[in-house]
């Protein structure tokens, strides 16, 4: 399938670039035309993929990712329906991520490269979520302010070009995802908490319990969710959960986290007057913070960019994306690269001065 | 107050913290007087300063990045005078947890904080535990620290020592 407003000149050939993210839990494979046109994208954790090959979910320990490796690669390449012969280059996760997880991927990238005497691309897992709201969609206008919000992440991000990041803020404790599933496990509710908090709260009055949105030292656009976390902690306790309880705080803390993540966002519109806004990464699928953030872009005059459900949580496809532009501004790594667990989100530098 | 409430053992020490800054400053000092190689179990319901206290541990294994919760992507590896690895077993079930924490390799100066440590069973001995509780003041929580080494005893003992200090002012 390709992306629409993509389109090919006569005689001009495609690039196709597979990428690979082991960054945490999946193993992913993804292979992407041009950037933004997906034509596969396999994550291990998948039904069928699982029913076939047994394998454990998740991945924690990085021989099930080994063991994932290729089974994973194998599918991704029938679904392209591509040989490895046609793949350009090959990107993958360097960091941030899981040290062991990570090792596979880039240790299995880099050999699968020079084997194939094609140049290896390292990509940092955050701007690859930010990439993710590119895969067939297209390049947005930039700037482009990006909220990368997920278990692992609360990340608000500029960027100004391909490669031009400006991080503005970060959650300086718990990620939003994290304390939506750990509220959500307290209230009794399936693992993970998040999606199934979701659903609950869609039933609830918002306005049943109060949270105060948190005061945070550090950088104005930096978040905190920890305190909210341990409040609605407080008062489970003292409320019990009855099945009202239950939906009347999901609706509650939702709603209190997503002010604290909505109010961020209009902050940095406000002083960054940006072109477009995307919200990436797991929370992105939250249906509340969906429909507030096309609020915010509708009263700002400003597109909203929210990536596909499936594009949404960890996958290498968007990995591959980002890959694709590191390429062609000359963005390759060397064949020695090696993982970065604590890898920081940097700006490419320029190949020319 | 953290004074009356102090109880010790042989082998414990049982104090309460007033506020979350509190807890991050017993952390500062406990990191301070940390000489590389300490495992500590960190034990309590959610929200009961586990990660605050790895944030004040941190800053006092000189540590300067800030530490963020590392339940999702299992660890979290900082650089200071030594390695921290933080490491949080909350979404894993026991038998993952085991599989995750016996792939694990660590150098011998590696100081570890491993949150929801319980998830692997009993406490081998040469490790460090803490037990976090809730009090009635909702910002105070109640942390017994107990040790089987007796050198890492003494080291803890003069961080809660600092640490009463600091904070009784």
């Amino acid at each position: 399938m390709m992306a629409p407003g993509l389109r090919l000149m006569e005689g001009e050939t495609s690039l196709f670039i597979l990428g690979i993210d082991t960054s945490c839990d999946d193993t992913s494979v993804g292979i992407v035309r041009d950037g933004v046109g997906v034509l596969s994208s396999v994550v291990s954790s998948q039904e069928d993929l699982h029913s076939r090959y047994g394998g454990v979910v998740p991945e924690i320990a990085s021989r099930n990712h080994l063991a994932m490796m290729i089974p994973v690669l194998t599918e991704a390449l029938r679904k392209a329906g591509l040989t490895l012969g046609e793949i350009a280059a090959v990107a993958v996760t360097q960091g941030p991520g899981l040290m062991g997880s990570l090792l596979v991927g880039v240790t299995f990238g880099k050999s699968l490269a020079a084997g194939l005497g094609i140049p290896i691309i390292a990509v940092n897992h955050l701007e690859a979520h930010v990439y993710s709201s590119f895969l067939d969609r297209g390049v947005p206008e930039f700037p482009l302010l990006c909220l990368v919000v997920s278990g692992g992440h609360s990340d608000l991000i500029l960027m100004e070009g391909h490669g031009k990041y400006l991080v503005l803020g970060i959650t300086r404790d718990d990620a939003p995802g994290e304390v939506f599933d750990k509220v959500g496990r307290e209230l009794g509710l399936d693992y993970p908490g998040g999606p199934h908090m979701d659903v609950v709260a869609e039933e609830g009055n918002a306005r049943a319990f109060q949270f105060p949105i948190p005061k945070v030292s550090g950088g104005p656009f930096d978040m905190s969710f920890s305190g909210l976390k341990t409040r609605a902690l407080l008062a489970i306790r003292s409320s019990g959960k009855t099945e009202e309880t239950v939906r009347n705080l999901s609706a509650s803390f939702r709603e209190a986290v997503v002010e604290v993540l909505e109010m961020k966002l209009e902050e940095a519109l406000r002083e960054f007057h940006p072109r477009t806004v995307a919200v990436t990464g797991g929370v992105s699928r939250n249906r509340l913070l969906r429909e507030r953030v096309k609020q915010l872009g509708g009263k700002y005059g400003v597109p909203v960019l929210l990536p596909q459900p499936q594009y949404c949580t960890d996958n290498g496809a968007m990995v591959a994306s980002c890959g694709y532009f590191r390429l062609q501004r000359g963005q390759v790594a060397s064949y020695d690269i090696n993982a970065i667990a604590d890898l920081e989100l940097k700006s490419w530098e320029d190949d020319e001065p | 107050m953290r004074v009356a409430a102090r109880m010790e053992g042989e082998n414990s020490i049982t104090v309460v913290s007033d506020s979350p800054e509190d807890t991050m400053k017993l952390g500062f000092e406990l990191g301070r007087f940390f000489k590389g190689g300490e495992v500590l179990f960190l034990q309590g319901p959610l929200g009961s300063g586990k990660t605050t206290l790895v944030k004040g541990l941190a800053k006092g294994l000189g540590v300067l990045r800030d530490v963020t919760s590392p339940s999702f992507v299992l660890e979290k590896m900082y650089t200071g005078r030594t390695t921290l690895r933080h490491i949080d077993l909350y979404r894993l079930d026991p038998s993952e947890a085991a599989e995750f924490w016996h792939s694990l390799e660590t150098g011998p100066k590696d100081v570890l904080a491993v949150e929801w440590g319980e998830r692997i069973g009993d406490l081998t001995p040469g490790r460090i535990r803490v037990d976090m509780e809730y009090c009635e003041d909702p910002n105070a929580r109640k942390m017994t620290i107990s040790w089987d080494n007796p050198s890492q005893g003494q080291a803890i003992r003069k961080a809660i020592e600092r640490w009463l200090e600091g904070t009784s002012k």
